[in-house]
């Protein structure tokens, strides 16, 4: 006996809870679908910030906690095609307002809504907003104008305000000699050149050392391995050039580039594919970008000339109008066949082919 | 001195006796130690939800314990009649509100105390496990400003003391509970009355929101949360005049408290 309750008296009971606990998991369901999973997130967006201040009884940054907790749930879980950029914004200005020091959320909050897609959902200016209250709060923060001007830099080719960006972070107390000097190499360079991969390089170093987001920093390593690999690819192209001019005749392979002593050693592939030499374009060329380019450039004309077709009610009569169309009228541009050869290009349908 | 230490030694026995005590140390224990579920989905914000969740906690059963143990601290010896047997003996009414009043006090110390040992274990585990990443995104690991913050939660703690055993000395425990969160409310918000008596345009207005603002015990200057996550300069001049404040504002609310008592017959 436990105390007046019989022992099976106890274990009904216990049962009984058990089972209505289990019963309610698909009532709770229920209950979810009809009125939102996340209505009780969504009704809090409608606070404002200083209604909160108060009700938070001057917790504030517990507050801010829950609120960031809520957002990363909330919209975390959410495809980007779903995401509202306005009630991102609502609510991590909400989390800025309850605490003001919360760099991170800035960070956060400011470049998923400014980056393009598919990392961000392309909201330029809330994203900036938000970045621009960031810097106003923090005014001894060198990673917010950095990151600022990442985004003006990479997505929106803003290199003049990239410019000023990077120099206002290189202005920030506490950095170090090397960190100042590198942030102000970006600054000039990115006035001087507007876009080149030296400086594209340092930013996504950059991005992948010191973002908070795990997707960014995977992006940005695959932006590194890309110019790494370009980067062998002009080694290799120079070494085969000089191959040609001293033998007349194209090497076997890239390792008899080694052979005749004109490189050190065969360069690894960093995507794991391999170097192939482009006989016609006399260059070397890694083959996942080159695998990458056959599929992708034929897609890309192709849906360039149904575009054509939208606007002028036909297909473009031949490639000379087609790259004509891309280059006068678009941001774009007309990607070269990637083995040096002629695109075969059907005017009945608009479709680009490979040779 | 002895007749208030005696006192206060009571009042000690009498609270820790309290099972309310102890289940309110065992949530917060529990709340604290769920920091650390939290911080695993915080996006790499771990001391910040640590800190953050840890000492609002500490802070929040601070002020329950200095509420329901202040409400009741005078009251109840008068209901159930105990104040005759002390009377009698040769201790003053000055005396039993001190004593009253540092029982309490010392209790609450070894309860912050108990939760910030705990805290600090896991804001240690989990600052040092991830020590890389918050020194990078924080700038360092802000120790002395976590004590310090937990010191000044302290502080607060004085004052609200201060404040029910004003009321209880006079009303009920409700009623001391209703006006002591009442006040609590208002002193949180300190700056808001501060910023309506600059705005407000009517003379009259503005004196009595300027008065209310020095006479309300301003709890918002015993906030310094924020820099035990990030960080920043909290002088010794910082902290010798908000240990002041908390004096002088505990030294008026047990004078009142005193003056209160003296004037009370019990019949």
């Amino acid at each position: 006996m436990i105390g007046s309750i019989g022992r099976s008296s106890l274990l009904i009971g216990l049962f009984i809870v058990i089972v209505l606990m289990v019963v309610s998991v698909p009532i709770q369901r229920e209950i979810d679908s009809i009125r939102g999973r996340f209505r009780s997130v969504e009704e809090t967006l409608f606070f404002s910030s200083s209604a909160l201040k108060r009700l938070s009884l001057g917790y504030k940054q517990m507050m801010a906690d829950i609120y960031w907790l809520r957002a990363l749930q909330y919209f975390g879980g959410k495809k980007l095609q779903e995401q509202k950029p306005e009630f991102l914004f609502h609510y991590f200005d909400i989390i800025t307002d309850l605490d003001p020091r919360f760099v991170n959320a800035y960070r956060y909050g400011g470049t998923f809504l400014a980056e393009n897609p598919p990392f961000g959902l392309g909201e330029y200016k809330l994203g900036m907003r938000l970045l621009d209250k960031g810097r106003m709060n923090n005014p001894n923060n060198s990673r917010l104008p950095l990151e600022q001007g990442f985004i003006e830099y990479l997505g929106y080719t803003n290199y003049q305000r990239a410019s000023e960006l990077f120099k206002e972070a290189s202005e920030k107390p506490g950095l170090s000699e090397l960190r100042a000097a590198s942030f102000k190499g970006m600054a000039a360079s990115a006035l001087a050149k507007g876009g080149n991969r030296e400086l594209s390089r340092e930013i996504w170093k950059t991005i992948y050392e010191t973002s908070p987001i795990e997707t960014r920093r995977n992006f940005a390593l695959l932006n590194l391995k890309e110019f790494e690999t370009m980067d062998k690819e002009d080694i290799l192209t120079e070494a085969l050039r000089r191959y040609l001019n001293k033998y007349n005749k194209f090497p076997e392979g890239i390792e008899e580039l080694k052979g005749a002593g004109i490189i050190k050693k065969v360069p690894e592939e960093p995507f794991g594919g391999e170097f192939v030499i482009i006989a016609k374009l006399k260059e070397i060329k890694s083959s996942t970008f080159l695998k990458q380019k056959l599929r992708l450039n034929p897609v890309y004309l192709t849906s360039k000339a149904q575009k054509f077709k939208i606007l002028f009610g036909r297909y473009p009569r031949d490639l000379v109008e087609l790259r004509e169309y891309i280059e006068k009228k678009t941001t774009g541009e007309f990607p070269p066949h990637p083995l040096g050869e002629d695109y075969v290009y059907d005017s009945s349908n608009g479709i680009v082919k490979l040779q | 001195m002895k007749r208030i230490w005696t006192v206060a030694n009571n009042t000690f026995r009498e609270a820790i006796r309290d099972r309310v005590l102890y289940s309110l140390i065992l949530f917060a224990i529990l709340m604290i130690l769920s920091s650390l579920v939290l911080a695993g989905i915080s996006a790499e914000q771990y001391n910040k939800i640590v800190k953050d969740l840890g000492l609002t906690v500490i802070s929040l059963i601070g002020v329950i314990i200095s509420v329901f143990l202040g409400m009741g601290l005078v009251y109840k010896e008068i209901e159930k009649k105990t104040v005759y047997n002390i009377f009698s003996k040769p201790i003053r009414r000055y005396e039993f509100i001190l004593g009253k009043y540092l029982g309490l006090a010392f209790t609450i110390l070894l309860n912050t105390i108990a939760m910030a040992f705990i805290l600090f274990l896991i804001v240690l585990y989990t600052e040092y496990r991830h020590e890389g990443i918050i020194r990078y995104y924080y700038g360092g690991l802000y120790f002395i400003e976590f004590f310090e913050a937990i010191y000044f939660e302290y502080l607060e703690f004085l004052v609200i003391i201060g404040i029910a055993l004003l009321f209880s000395s006079f009303t009920t425990p409700v009623m001391t509970l209703l006006f002591t969160i009442l006040l609590f409310a208002v002193g949180r918000f300190s700056s808001d009355i501060r910023l309506f008596a600059e705005q407000v345009k009517n003379p009259f207005a503005k004196y009595v929101t300027e008065f209310i603002y020095r006479v309300v015990p301003n709890l918002e200057k015993f906030d310094i949360r924020s820099e035990a996550v990030y960080g920043g300069v909290i002088s010794f001049e910082l902290i010798a005049y908000t240990t002041i404040y908390a004096v002088i504002f505990s030294i008026v609310l047990l004078i009142l408290s005193i003056i209160i008592f003296q004037r009370r017959e019990f019949k």
